[in-house]
């Protein structure tokens, strides 16, 4: 090998140790900038942390993280707080917001108490494993354990009925968008009243032994901008 | 070391590898590029050209267009943001280079029309929400060199939705009465009596910056009040105070914080947020130095003016009481951590509230939205991955939050009049 080589490669290798030694200062000081966020959104905060206000989002997937970040930066999602809190930062930094709350541990919230009648859950439960006719269940995209997949769809175990509701109903009367083709708002715009109680209810309470293993479909049911 | 790192860092590593070597590959396409250049391209015309164009882009910046012409997640310049006033919302043009909805068939003589008179180019009036007073006294040159820029905007075919004012402010008849009574196109008139600096601030601030459009007090008919130009005002419809700029002297010192304040939306001791965090990342930090510091040079010899209702002071309180006992606890729990015991914050990242102008503020706007809503700073080249504040809103009831807010308006040295928890609410 040539001197000159072996100078490039010692150069090359002393910037990588540096930069992988650098990973658990880097954690804590993302820990600090981010404390604007853990305000709201991280459960071991438990002064703070509203489970009905503000979803968990530790575990969920980079880019869907990423995505809804853009989403409220450009007026797709309307949330007062949401908006102003990241209005001017760079992609770049959003990235790396979506990037560190993908790798957190992803909460294993005891689901909810069970507040729904018989018919209701059995309903909840139709809709999730089985779906409607030109309805696709919920477990179809979201995987039959709800845990969504690596990319882009988010994994819904941990979200109270209450959020979910919330955002079934701002796809509906289009307050939430996605990229289009917007497979949620059309889902959730062929759902009654009703069926979003039911699914959002069934969700937030079902014991992890209601679940299945079914794994997300490749290709997808249904087209969706967020998934490309 | 290689044994602790995570699987993604070779990834990092040949990732970094390989932009490196495209760059080089790049660089030498480039400049191979570069040497088989036509000569026309080299000619003195072709210079020129390219040299007005790349000064109206600067320009650009310095007057913050793309921010007000631009809706968010559409194209730039392609129109269509609304612009709130207590008349009705303004909504803006698409000024991209399209021929039937932009500036494409526009002359430079029609935009030097808009610019320095106000008028649009079939002669109807502008509403001044575009802030023509402040750009009529930009040069002819400077007009030019912006209009030449924006010719070089790609195309978008887009039509905004019409403004949506209320009568009368809708009709041009009460626009004209308006621009008789408060507009006459005039160009900035150096002072002799001071620098080059100076003059340079002074054309920067009060023209392309447009400063007075949010930071002058206005009259009931939304004219700038020129007897209070620059020293702070409440901007209505957007719920946030322009503090005052006219400064008063500074020290070396201060004016070097300040302009870092303007170029990286942080500084020692403070942070822009709100409609300024904006600014900074859309117009300032794209500013070179020396015309940030000749604009800081100007605001300060602008005598220092205060607002009248700072004159308001609290109810004397015994010497050993506490004043907001209530928020003073609130502080302790949730806010010391990064802004201190002692208020003063912790430099580069989390703002000084002890001596903070925005927090003493008469008008305790800028405190209540950043309390109840949070928020992060602007994303800017000197510093691209800002630190926030937590949103309270959902955690405290408006009586706590308007105790924590008089605490840290009142604590530590700082004095301001008390916000009722009325002035929360309405927030």
């Amino acid at each position: 090998m040539q001197e000159t080589q072996k100078t490039l490669l010692k150069i090359l290798l002393i910037f990588w140790l540096g930069y992988s030694g650098s990973v658990t200062a880097s954690d804590e000081d993302m820990n600090l900038r981010l404390r604007a966020c853990a305000g709201c959104h991280e459960q071991s905060n438990t002064a703070n942390f509203d489970k009905n206000y503000a979803p968990s989002i530790n575990g969920k997937p980079v880019e869907y993280l990423y995505q809804q970040l853009l989403n409220f930066q450009e007026g797709r999602r309307l949330n007062t707080v949401m908006n102003q809190m990241l209005a001017y930062l760079s992609p770049e930094y959003l990235h790396e917001i979506a990037s560190y709350y993908a790798q957190q541990d992803p909460s294993s919230s005891a689901p909810e108490i069970k507040q729904q009648s018989d018919d209701q859950a059995a309903r909840g439960r139709f809709l999730v494993q089985q779906g409607e006719t030109g309805q696709p269940a919920c477990a179809t995209c979201h995987g039959g354990d709800l845990r969504g997949n690596d990319i882009a769809i988010p994994g819904l175990r941990g979200l109270s009925a209450s959020y979910i509701t919330a955002q079934l109903g701002a796809w509906q009367t289009s307050t939430r968008h996605a990229r289009t083709p917007d497979c949620m708002a059309e889902v959730a715009k062929s759902l009654s009243g009703a069926d979003i109680d039911a699914v959002a209810h069934w969700i937030a309470t079902a014991s992890d032994a209601l679940l299945t293993a079914e794994a997300p479909l490749d290709p997808l049911p249904i087209e969706c901008g967020a998934v490309q | 070391m290689i044994a602790t790192a995570n699987t993604a860092k070779p990834l990092s590593l040949w990732r970094g590898l390989a932009a490196l070597a495209a760059t080089l590959f790049l660089t030498t396409v480039l400049s191979a590029c570069g040497q088989a250049t036509p000569p026309n391209n080299n000619s003195p015309l072709h210079i020129a050209t390219k040299n007005k164009i790349e000064r109206g882009q600067y320009l650009a910046k310095a007057g913050n267009c793309a921010t007000c012409h631009t809706r968010v997640g559409q194209a730039e310049f392609s129109g269509g943001r609304s612009i709130p006033t207590p008349f009705g919302e303004v909504i803006s043009s698409n000024i991209t280079s399209d021929t039937t909805t932009g500036l494409g068939n526009w002359s430079d003589d029609d935009f030097w029309q808009a610019l320095h008179h106000g008028k649009s180019r079939n002669g109807r009036s502008l509403y001044p929400a575009f802030p023509y007073p402040s750009y009529s006294l930009i040069t002819r040159d400077d007009s030019d060199a912006l209009f030449a820029y924006l010719q070089t905007i790609p195309a978008v075919e887009h039509t905004p939705p019409a403004h949506q004012l209320r009568f009368p402010y809708s009709s041009q008849l009460a626009l004209n009465i308006w621009r008789a009574l408060y507009f006459e196109p005039q160009l900035y008139i150096a002072d002799e009596s001071q620098s080059d600096t100076w003059n340079r601030g002074a054309y920067l601030v009060k023209g392309l910056g447009h400063c007075s459009a949010c930071h002058t007090p206005r009259g009931i008919l939304g004219n700038s009040d020129s007897a209070r130009s620059l020293a702070g005002a409440d901007i209505e419809a957007l719920g946030w105070h322009a503090p005052a700029i006219a400064t008063g002297e500074l020290s070396t010192g201060q004016q070097e914080e300040l302009v870092k304040l303007l170029k990286a939306g942080i500084n020692k001791r403070d942070v822009m947020s709100g409609p300024m965090a904006e600014v900074v990342a859309h117009s300032l930090q794209h500013l070179k130095n020396s015309d940030l510091s000749a604009m800081v040079e100007y605001l300060s010899t602008l005598p220092a003016k205060s607002h009248p209702s700072t004159t308001v002071v609290l109810k004397t309180q015994k010497q050993d009481q506490e004043p907001f006992p209530l928020g003073a606890t609130l502080y302790e729990e949730h806010c010391s951590d990064c802004h201190g015991k002692n208020g003063l914050g912790e430099p580069y990242r989390f703002p000084a509230l002890a001596g903070n102008r925005a927090v003493m503020a008469a008008s305790a706007n800028n405190a209540i939205r950043s309390v109840m809503l949070g928020g992060y700073g602007a994303s800017t080249a000197d510093r691209p991955r800002p630190f926030g504040m937590p949103a309270f809103a959902h955690l405290f009831s408006d009586q706590e939050a308007a105790a924590v807010i008089n605490y840290i308006r009142n604590a530590w040295g700082n004095q301001a009049p008390a916000v009722r928890t009325n002035d929360v609410r309405q927030r």
